[in-house]
């Protein structure tokens, strides 16, 4: 453009701006094929996770609780002897442990589940601006192109060859 | 009048098993199969003791304390046993942080002492 040139950003700083528009077109396409992306990936990793980490805590938890009943029953209130108090011992070591990695999946299940509605959340946030940034990116295009029909460039020939060509760099 | 006991138990099967005990030992006891339940329970009527599972999907027993402690103008205090399978010494810690009267082991629990271990936390 040389000096002669008009500059359009005196006309709208806003709608003009070059380094502006690059920066909205780029967060449009981040917002598209990265951030959701992302986030849709994280949905389906976390679901999957959860899914098999919950059927193992079903079959951990069944295990268990039978243990637990018959263990129960079977000692009742009695006075063990010494052998049944070791084979008490050894299968109490077993539930023990049972129950230890129990509580850690179960957390774990309640983490992933926190993670799971963080994710939905970046998901819809992410659609949320995604639709205001086009908005913005319309409104910018429209006052760009409202100011074109002003038409008084149109008056000279340089300048509204000069603008067409400006007004194609920008309609983007 | 009988003392009211809430367990909070997701597995039937032991919930029977500890209801059977605690009612022979004198208490009306109402079941909760789960932390949400339990929830919802305390906030329907009033308990003189909350017997509670730790390992129980979705809201598991550190949540309803979690729940009751943040709460307060929904949840009144209520003493509290923890009754499970867990042992490890990191969970019993974070546990005890809410004050529980005890910390009974499911599988090597007597009937006598389960007894014995809630109507001392009645009593303190």
């Amino acid at each position: 453009m040389n000096s002669d040139s008009p500059n359009l950003k005196n006309i709208n700083t806003i709608a003009y701006d070059k380094t502006l528009r690059e920066k909205l077109e780029e967060l449009h396409n981040s917002l598209g094929e990265g951030i959701t992306d992302v986030a849709a990936q994280a949905t389906q990793f976390i679901t999957k996770y959860k899914e098999d980490a919950v059927k193992q805590l079903k079959f951990m938890s069944k295990l268990t609780a039978d243990l637990s009943v018959a263990l129960i029953q079977a000692r009742g209130d009695k006075e063990l002897n010494t052998e049944e108090q070791n084979q008490f011992e050894d299968i109490k070591k077993l539930a023990d442990a049972l129950g230890n990695l129990q509580f850690r999946i179960n957390r774990l299940i309640m983490d992933i589940t926190k993670m799971e509605n963080l994710s939905e959340q970046i998901s819809e946030e992410g659609t949320v601006l995604l639709e205001a940034l086009i908005e913005v990116q319309d409104k910018l295009r429209t006052i760009r192109a409202d100011i074109n029909d002003l038409g008084f460039f149109s008056n000279n020939p340089t300048l509204a060859n000069l603008f067409d060509k400006q007004n194609a760099d920008v309609s983007n | 009048m009988n003392k009211k006991i809430l367990l909070v138990e997701d597995e039937v099967s032991i919930a029977d098993v500890f209801k059977d005990q605690l009612t022979l030992g004198g208490f009306d006891v109402d079941i909760a199969l789960g932390g949400a339940q339990a929830l919802e329970m305390l906030k329907a009527k009033s308990y003189d003791l909350m017997l509670l599972d730790l390992v129980m999907p979705e809201v598991d027993g550190l949540a309803v304390l979690q729940t009751i402690k943040e709460k307060p103008e929904e949840y009144h205090k209520i003493p509290t046993i923890a009754l499970t399978n867990v042992t490890s010494d990191d969970v019993k810690k974070e546990v005890e942080a809410y004050n529980l009267k005890a910390f009974l082991p499911k599988l090597s629990l007597k009937p006598q002492t389960l007894i014995e271990t809630v109507n001392n936390a009645l009593t303190k």
